[in-house]
């Protein structure tokens, strides 16, 4: 009979939106990052099903018509984009410096991290494209070598972060222009970080989501000189 | 019906990029190569913006509920994530901070300084122009 009624697809999407407005009503009144809606809802349910012993496929039935929805949201940012595209043709340059270097960075810092922890090649071929969305992130890891089911926990996991750590690295640094911190949202937690831009205002919020396409492009092109670094050392 | 045009539009670049994205050959994900194309097709006005605004603009301010169920996925990932779990989380702290951080802070760095020398070769042309365009910056 419960397995009857969970396994119905409304099951899924009923706890998901419910939770969700939950984690929004609380985050309204605690602005704490725990309390973002996406984050209070994901760490619920993961409880919620661990405690009732609930697989995710099961979950999944209904989760399946939520996650769906992704690709027209991330295709409807073009219409931010053509609203913004001033902003972006004025600091194109800023723009893809800032991702050009950035993801060098973001190559460099998980090599020596990779090193400070002793992780192996496979490990360190799974966290290189972790700033990327995953589809894109999928297609690196698995030419790289990578663990690809881990690399989309990790792609996952570094949106959540990014969205929680953000903000106060805006405030810490005096990153105050909306282009810069656009920007820096996408680069660095891809899609997921775009949902926050897009809470800041439609300048990050469009920047961001430009950020997700250059990044994952950046990526493409400097991960594998990355794998050659990673062989060399391990 | 309005709502439904919209959609269609919406849906439609969605399915063309998934289509793209099958046929060329790099790891380029449809949402994305969708995102490009709509993209192309409002600025140069295949399509006009209000065509697909209302709709567009409701699916991309409420796009984080979309990303719960990709979250609650990391459960099936506990297993693998096994001893390593804190070395993994400290790694993807600080390079997620760090990152954001680099690239906000080049970014805007870039930004300023080639703003001043803007201003400094403007000068004497239109001096108030900047104050114009810092306003519009914050909407």
């Amino acid at each position: 009979m419960v397995d009857h009624i969970v396994a119905n697809p409304f099951f899924g999407i009923v706890l998901s939106v419910s939770l969700y407005l939950i984690g929004a009503a609380l985050h309204k009144r605690w602005r704490i990052a725990l309390f973002t809606p996406l984050v209070f809802a994901i760490i619920v349910i993961i409880l919620l099903l661990l405690v009732a012993q609930i697989p995710f496929e099961t979950y999944d039935e209904g989760g399946q018509f939520i996650s769906l929805w992704i690709t027209p949201a991330t295709v409807a940012l073009a219409i931010k984009l053509e609203k913004n595209f001033s902003h972006l043709k004025k600091n194109v340059t800023a723009i893809l410096a800032g991702i050009g270097l950035g993801v060098l960075f973001h190559t460099v810092l998980i090599i020596l991290l990779s090193i400070v922890f002793q992780f192996n090649e496979q490990l360190a071929a799974t966290l290189l494209p972790k700033s990327v969305t995953t589809a894109i992130a999928i297609g690196v890891s698995e030419s790289l070598g990578g663990i690809v089911s881990l690399t989309v926990a990790v792609v996952v996991f570094t949106g959540v972060i990014g969205t929680i750590v953000g903000p106060p690295i805006f405030k810490l640094f005096k990153i105050n222009d909306p282009v810069a911190q656009g920007i820096a949202m996408g680069s660095g937690s891809h899609a997921m970080g775009t949902t926050k831009a897009i809470e800041m205002g439609d300048v990050q919020g469009a920047m961001s989501g430009l950020a997700i396409l250059l990044t994952g492009i950046a990526v493409v092109i400097i991960a594998p000189f990355g794998l050659m670094v990673i062989q060399a050392l391990f | 019906m309005d709502k439904i045009k919209q959609l269609f539009w919406i849906f439609l670049f969605s399915f063309l990029g998934e289509i793209v994205s099958l046929v060329i050959p790099f790891a380029v994900p449809g949402s994305v190569l969708g995102m490009i194309l709509l993209f192309l097709a409002l600025h140069f006005n295949v399509i006009k913006i209000e065509q697909v605004e209302t709709v567009g603009t409701w699916l991309t301010d409420n796009m984080a509920i979309f990303f719960i169920p990709a979250g609650v996925a990391l459960m099936t990932n506990f297993g693998l994530l096994g001893s390593i779990w804190l070395q993994l989380l400290l790694v993807m702290i600080i390079s997620t901070a760090a990152m954001i951080a680099f690239v906000g802070i080049v970014v805007q760095f870039i930004m300023k300084r080639s703003e001043k020398k803007e201003a400094k070769n403007t000068k004497q042309s239109s001096p108030s122009q900047f104050q114009v365009k810092e306003g519009m910056s914050n909407g």
